[in-house]
């Protein structure tokens, strides 16, 4: 339990570190590009607005006296009013964060139906010209851009076969266009990585106890040799949900789709520098928090990983 | 005398992956009749260890038995299914294997492992499987066979390791059992204990001890197979190899032995 305590405020204290960390730097690139108060207001404020912005900053201030208050402010997760509509820039930035998680999701559970058994297939079969055929197919989809696919999907499926609307977020339908482009564009990097740890798998020596205990091929593939195969692959696939928490900007424009990259767009369209900070800090927290998920989830499926357990 | 568990007819294996095919093991003739155990022994790379393979049906797919036949419980190999194959190991061979750490999933627990053979040869139930299988541990005499039961192969001892892989070999209770090397990585007290264990275990069944230690075979065995180069070149009784091995290799095996 105390153990358990311990783990907690060490992770608690990673994580403040990484925000104060990423704050600074933000404080001070605010500060170096120029007067601040402009950076913050936009190009187009009038001398009245930026005194204010000058004010509720306190640029009149000296650095030290600046970051104190500017620390205060975002302790109480005030990053300053949104340039765009006046709103609180962090309550803004936040209400976009259900949209890129559903996207996220959905993506990333495609993206799993669809690599599991491709990889498992591919990791198991011999030489053949289904097998090829197959490889080249995902050698393609791994060149193309993403946002390309997502245009070719949105052509095929919205302007020519009209079956499917072109823009997203309006009930489960329209949510089929995004969802496949994203997953498409993850699913041939994961199955490959399945495919080399299946076929590895495959090769160990556990292959050969299971096979005399008599399991049949397709018992060996799923029960002995996937589960060491979908280990290895955590990483990845940890790296492809921060990805698509984090770096959907392309997709979420094309398909207007109210998420964070979408947001991410719009504000630095409008130079709405409270935003982009709101949307920053958030986006350190999801990375955290994803990379701090993958570790977890490493460590319940490696039982080698755990602290060597009271041995029998 | 009753017929015996296992008969190797003249047994030659291949390599079939290459242009052309190369024997690596030839003509070997062998018997194991039931309630004893016939060591096979020695040098590595002899041959020993893929012997076995193709008695259980394990040899890996670049080898092939090429000649010659295998006798289980009077049946010619040539004539069973590969379903009816996965049917006999398992169930009624059990096999040991070499190097038990890397034999086991790092994944999987201990118990899953013989949980997963009992239900899969005795069609029992979860439940019922894992006292079958939590009592085929303590068969074994491993201490507190509940924790071994949920303990993970790194977890476990050595001498530990080979109890479990015993069990698991044993858990159906085949009538034949192959242990390939199963002392090789222990220390002497423990060499003794897993060999009285598989002296116990085998009555009532054949065994195969493979070992490359003529010590060993002597201590345990009740006939012994010499084997060089692919090839069994003497078996007969233990007191005969041992008291008077007829065959120069033996010889200079047991000279090997007595200057060590
Ligand atoms: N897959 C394979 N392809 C080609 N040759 C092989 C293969 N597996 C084994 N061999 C060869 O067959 C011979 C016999 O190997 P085997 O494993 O049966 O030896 P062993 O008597 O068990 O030796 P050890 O005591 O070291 O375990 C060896 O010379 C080995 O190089
Ligand atoms: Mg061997």
């Amino acid at each position: 339990m105390a153990e358990r305590a311990r783990l907690l405020a060490r992770w608690l204290g990673s994580l403040a570190i990484v925000l104060i960390a990423t704050m600074t730097v933000l404080f001070f690139l605010v500060r170096l590009t120029g007067d601040p108060a402009i950076m913050l207001a936009g190009p187009d404020a009038s001398p009245q607005q930026l005194q204010q912005i000058r004010q509720f900053y306190g640029f009149d201030r000296s650095l030290a006296e600046q970051y104190v208050v500017y620390a205060g402010k975002l302790a109480q997760l005030d990053f300053g009013a949104s340039l765009a509509d006046g709103t609180p820039s962090f309550d803004k930035a936040l209400a976009s964060f259900p949209a890129t998680l559903l996207l996220a999701m959905l993506a990333m559970a495609l993206n799993l139906a669809v690599s599991i058994p491709v990889g498992a297939w591919l990791g198991r079969s011999r030489q053949g010209h289904a097998r090829r055929v197959v490889r080249g197919v995902l050698s393609v989809l791994q060149g193309f851009p993403g946002f390309v696919l997502a245009l070719l999907l949105i052509d095929l499926f919205a302007v020519e076969l009209e079956w499917l609307p072109a823009i997203g977020y309006g009930g489960p339908v329209s949510w089929i266009l995004p969802v496949v482009s994203v997953a498409f564009f993850l699913a041939p990097k994961l199955i490959r990585v399945l495919e080399a740890n299946v076929q590895a798998a495959l090769l160990a020596s556990y292959v050969r106890t299971a096979r005399s205990i008599g399991a049949t091929p397709n018992e060996i593939l799923w029960r002995h040799a996937m589960p060491n195969a979908l280990l290895g692959a955590t990483a990845l696939i940890g790296a492809e949900f921060a990805f698509v928490m984090t770096g959907l900007v392309v997709i979420e424009t094309i398909f207007a789709w109210p998420g964070i990259g979408w947001l991410l767009v719009q504000s630095t369209l409008n130079l709405d520098f409270p935003v982009l900070q709101s949307i920053t800090c958030l986006l350190v927290v999801t990375i955290f928090l994803v990379n701090s998920a993958t570790d977890a989830l490493q460590l319940v499926l490696d039982p080698r990983l755990q602290q060597r357990a009271a041995a029998p | 005398m009753t017929a015996p568990i296992l008969e190797l007819q003249s047994l030659c294996i291949d390599v079939v992956a290459g242009p052309t095919a190369q024997r690596i093991v030839h003509d070997v003739v062998l018997t194991v009749a039931r309630g004893e155990i016939l060591g096979l022994v020695g040098e590595s790379g002899s041959g020993k260890t893929l012997s076995a393979f193709a008695v259980a049906g394990l040899l890996s797919e670049r080898l092939a038995v090429s000649a010659g036949e295998i006798l289980f419980e009077g049946r010619a190999r040539s004539f069973v299914s590969e379903e009816e194959m996965r049917a006999l190991r398992g169930g009624r061979i059990g096999f040991v294997f070499q190097d038990p750490l890397s034999s086991f999933n790092p994944v999987r627990t201990i118990g899953s492992m013989l949980v997963e053979s009992v239900v899969r040869h005795q069609r029992l139930g979860k439940r019922a499987a894992r006292a079958v299988a939590i009592a085929g541990l303590a068969e074994m005499r491993l201490p507190g066979s509940d924790a071994c039961f949920g303990a993970y192969p790194h977890q476990l001892s050595g001498g530990q390791r080979q109890r479990a892989m015993l069990a698991l070999a044993l858990v159906n209770r085949p009538s034949l059992l192959i242990a390939d090397e199963p002392t090789t990585a222990l220390d002497p007290t423990i060499q003794l204990q897993i060999l009285a264990l598989l002296r116990r275990q085998s009555e009532g069944r054949g065994s195969i001890l493979i070992t490359h230690d003529l010590g060993v075979a002597g201590a345990v065995c009740d006939r012994i197979a010499v084997m060089q180069k692919g090839r069994v070149v003497e078996i007969g009784p233990c007191s005969a190899i041992l008291g008077d091995p007829q065959h120069a290799y033996t010889q200079r095996l047991l000279q090997a032995r007595s200057h060590a």
